[in-house]
């Protein structure tokens, strides 16, 4: 009796375990389906009351035509939702390429403020219908260095200041303020610190295009000063809003009077009259019940815009990389309005925007932005988690996907490009690591230099960067604004004072600002003047292509580094400085160089190959049997060694990668880039490549 | 009646140098114009420029790509067509110069003999707009 007492309570002993095991096991599984499900975590900068949640396909479909009372209970169980809609603008004409990136299945939940994101994260994340949830993190602009109004310094300090070169005489512009554009064209004059050439070289580049109005760059910023003089020729129009009725969406392209692009902080229309009452610094405009903060900063992305497209040759204020010749052929710029002042756009509406881009025509988004943490890993960016130093990341999964929407080629908004293009900021942290997204495989992030290839003391570099701009360098020792970025501006309240150092504060039409938010629309320029080019010669590029151009279309600046605490830099900032002038010359052709057959013979290719990288050569058969090569060219400091045993002709195939971090495993893959050049072997040649 | 015939003979022929006043042109002048290529040995596509000066200005384009501009100065010694890149770097090779009409033909001096043969035609606008400057003037 006692043995079979003692059995059966060993048996529900060991059930009782089991079962205990089987709790823990499915806690366990129900923890690893949460934390795969949800994508990172926050430090409360996110937007309350409101939720990303990814659908999986079928019940994202159920939603769609009306049954989301069906299965919400599932979802939500008991939890009081207060809407549930889809989280992106998706038109019908791109739902399939929406659908390749899941675009289709993000809803957006808003419930009660009062309870915990948390708390519900980890409610649907339980959701067998639940693919993933993404806190409705805020975006971070990429603030600029210093901002300084320009006028006064200009008419009091001109002599001082100096010009930066014969750039308004050379290229037959009017522009009064161009001579102190020193990041147009640097002849090395405007002062004895500056070098010769540390410009963005379109001088030469204007005598083969300045634009193309085909062009729309999307300015993924504060609001762009549609009413500035300088701008207003330059704003993408919306004809048929602008030629609509206010309060209907007359193209129906799913936002209201988007009549030169979105505001998508607050879901408002872009409103000529916001930007105007901050001209004359009259009181806060409402629109349809919302109030906008007319001092909040529309000053970093006018100025930003205007580095990209402000007119030329207009007789007005500045100069620009693309903004035409005064013939109305500049390239356009749509706002994307993402942040206002303090108020930020947060992941769904930054989407929203990216996809609003691709929808409307926008083949280039400038972005001067991006998440301040220092970021290592791509997965950390996309999926959350904490950095080494502590911070917390939260994941930007649904971003990442419009952007890549945007980026798809069934999306491209160009005749001469597929797909479309995405510039970064590298950020203004001093970090040895580009901020995300630009740290991306797929997009370019750009680093700032001052008027003599020196980098910006704010200036991010190391892994994710790919190239250097101009973005300018305050002396603050002068108290000397010239060797900044001037650009266009917004005058705020005629009560502020003029030169305040605040992103919020100008009172001028024309600012001095430094940061790589401003390198990051020189890239954008340049891009945008490559687009016009190969319009010009009727020449179509992929975007894979445009970045090999663009990123071999560069000077090396490390050659002009001092070393000492400055050697950090060197290799570490992109493959070199943006040069429009060698990005229209790719653009052109594939550059053939002459060498005399017989002899090992060096070709200077350091206008195509910066010495700091290094490269793979690759050689097809047929060009080897045709030059006759019995081994293999190489490239040192930027010469190419080669011998031609054969008279003939070819192709090599120059590979690098830039920006990757040889350090971690996993860590930031860089961007892999080409450029091919073409040899032709005679039986004399000279080295400077002349045909006689 | 002989010395008519000479006389005439001498004013036709007189009056036939004056027609063409190309002919009283010495070599060296007749190369002084802007050239056009019409047959290289490989791909490619030059104008050449030869100043009265002595100075000129090539453009070329091998394979495709922009045409890239070399300035320097070259010299005539007979027929031997000789030059120097602004960058101190002498041609590859002289040349010996043919002249037939507006046809140009030059032939490398050395045991290659590569022969390209050049046509007059003025330069466009749009090669000048669009080349990229290797050798610049001095």
């Amino acid at each position: 009796m006692k043995k079979t007492i003692l059995a059966l309570a060993a048996l529900a002993m060991i059930g009782v375990s089991c079962s205990k095991q089987e709790s823990v096991h499915e806690q366990a599984a129900q923890q690893h389906t949460l934390a795969a499900k949800l994508v990172g975590g926050t430090d409360g900068a996110t937007v309350p009351g409101s939720i990303l949640v990814r659908l999986d396909a079928e019940s994202a479909g159920l939603v769609k035509d009306g049954g989301f009372s069906l299965i919400s209970a599932e979802i939500f169980g008991d939890m009081e939702v207060t809407s549930f809609a889809s989280a992106l603008p998706i038109q019908p004409k791109n739902a399939e390429v929406a659908r390749k990136y899941g675009l289709d299945q993000w809803f957006i939940a808003e419930f009660d403020q009062q309870t915990p994101v948390a708390s519900v994260a980890g409610k649907l994340a339980q959701s067998s219908r639940v693919r993933s949830v993404q806190y409705n993190k805020f975006v971070e602009p990429v603030m600029s260095d210093k901002v300084f109004d320009a006028e006064d310094f200009i008419a009091t300090k001109a002599a001082e200041a100096g010009s930066a070169g014969a750039l308004v005489a050379d290229a037959g512009f009017n522009d009064p303020f161009a001579v102190h554009q020193w990041n147009l064209y640097n002849d090395g004059s405007i002062s004895p610190d500056a070098v010769a050439g540390a410009d963005v070289g379109v001088r030469q580049a204007w005598r083969l295009t300045a634009g193309d109005p085909s062009v729309v760059v999307a300015i993924f910023d504060c609001a762009v000063a549609t009413r500035h003089e300088d701008l207003k020729d330059a704003v993408w129009q919306n004809e048929a809003e602008i030629n609509g009725q206010d309060d209907v969406d007359d193209d129906g392209n799913g936002f209201i009077d988007d009549k030169n692009g979105f505001n998508f902080v607050g879901c408002y229309a872009i409103n000529a009259d916001y930007v105007n009452g901050a001209l004359n610094g009259q009181k806060q405009t409402a629109i349809k019940g919302k109030t906008l903060n007319s001092t909040a900063g529309s000053g970093h992305g006018t100025h930003v815009a205007g580095i990209i497209g402000a007119t030329n040759n207009n007789g007005k204020g500045v100069s620009s990389i693309a903004g035409g010749t005064g013939n109305g052929d500049g390239v356009r710029l749509m706002t994307c309005q993402i942040f206002e002042g303090s108020s930020y756009c947060a992941d769904a509406q930054n989407a929203a925007a990216f996809i609003y881009a691709a929808d409307n025509g926008a083949c280039i988004a400038q972005c001067s932005y991006g998440n301040s943490n220092i970021i290592k890993y791509d997965d950390l960016y996309l999926n959350g988690g904490e950095t080494e130093d502590g911070a917390k990341v939260t994941g930007s999964t649904l971003e990442n996907a419009a952007l890549r929407y945007f980026l798809d080629p069934a999306n491209s908004n160009h005749e001469s490009l597929e797909g479309n293009m995405a510039i970064f900021a590298a950020g203004n942290h001093k970090n040895p690591y580009s901020i995300y997204p630009g740290a991306l495989s797929y997009v370019i992030s750009v680093t700032a230099m001052g008027w003599d290839f020196l980098p910006g003391e704010y200036t991010n570099y190391g892994p994710g960067c790919k190239i250097v701009a101009p973005g300018g360098q305050y002396n603050a020792e002068a108290g000397n604004y010239a060797s900044m970025i001037l650009s266009t501006g917004v005058a705020a309240a005629a009560t502020q004072s003029p030169g305040v150092e605040t992103e919020k504060g100008t009172n001028r039409n024309y600012v001095y600002m430094q940061g790589t938010s401003m390198a990051c629309p020189h890239v954008s320029g340049v891009v945008a003047l490559g687009i016009s080019y190969a319009k010009k010669l009727g020449k179509k590029f992929t975007r894979e292509q445009m970045h090999s151009m663009l990123l071999t279309s560069v000077t090396d600046i490390d050659q002009f580094n001092p070393g000492g605490s400055m050697s950090k830099y060197v290799g570490q900032m992109g493959t070199g400085a943006v040069d429009a002038w060698k990005f229209l010359m790719a653009i052109e052709g594939t550059p053939t160089f002459l060498a005399k057959a017989g002899e090992t013979v060096k070709i200077d290719l350091s206008k195509y190959c910066s010495p700091s990288q290094t490269y793979e050569i690759a050689v097809d058969a047929a060009t080897r049997q045709s030059l006759g090569l019995e081994s293999d060219p190489v490239i040192r400091n930027g010469y190419l060694e080669i011998c031609c045993k054969n008279i003939g002709a070819g192709k090599l195939t120059l590979s690098s990668s830039v920006g990757q971090d040889a350090t971690l495993e996993g860590g930031i893959g860089g961007m892999a880039y080409t450029r091919e050049i073409s040899i032709a072997s005679r039986p004399f040649a000279t080295s400077n490549g002349g045909w006689l | 009646m002989k010395k008519l015939l000479y006389i005439l003979t001498a004013i036709v022929v007189l009056a036939s140098c004056g027609k063409n006043g190309d002919e009283k042109q010495t070599l060296e002048q007749k190369v002084c114009a802007e050239w056009h290529s019409t047959q290289l040995p490989i791909s490619g596509d030059i104008y050449i420029d030869f100043n009265g000066d002595k100075t000129f200005e090539l453009y070329q384009q091998i394979g495709e790509g922009a045409y890239r501009l070399y300035r320097g100065t070259w010299n005539l010694e007979g027929d031997l067509l000789t030059g120097r890149y602004n960058d101190g770097e002498d041609w590859a090779c002289s040349y010996t110069v043919a002249l037939e009409g507006n046809k140009l033909t030059l032939t490398s001096s050395n045991s290659a003999a590569e022969v390209s043969v050049y046509e007059k035609s003025s330069i466009p606008a749009s090669v000048k707009e669009s080349c990229e400057t290797v050798v610049k003037s001095l």
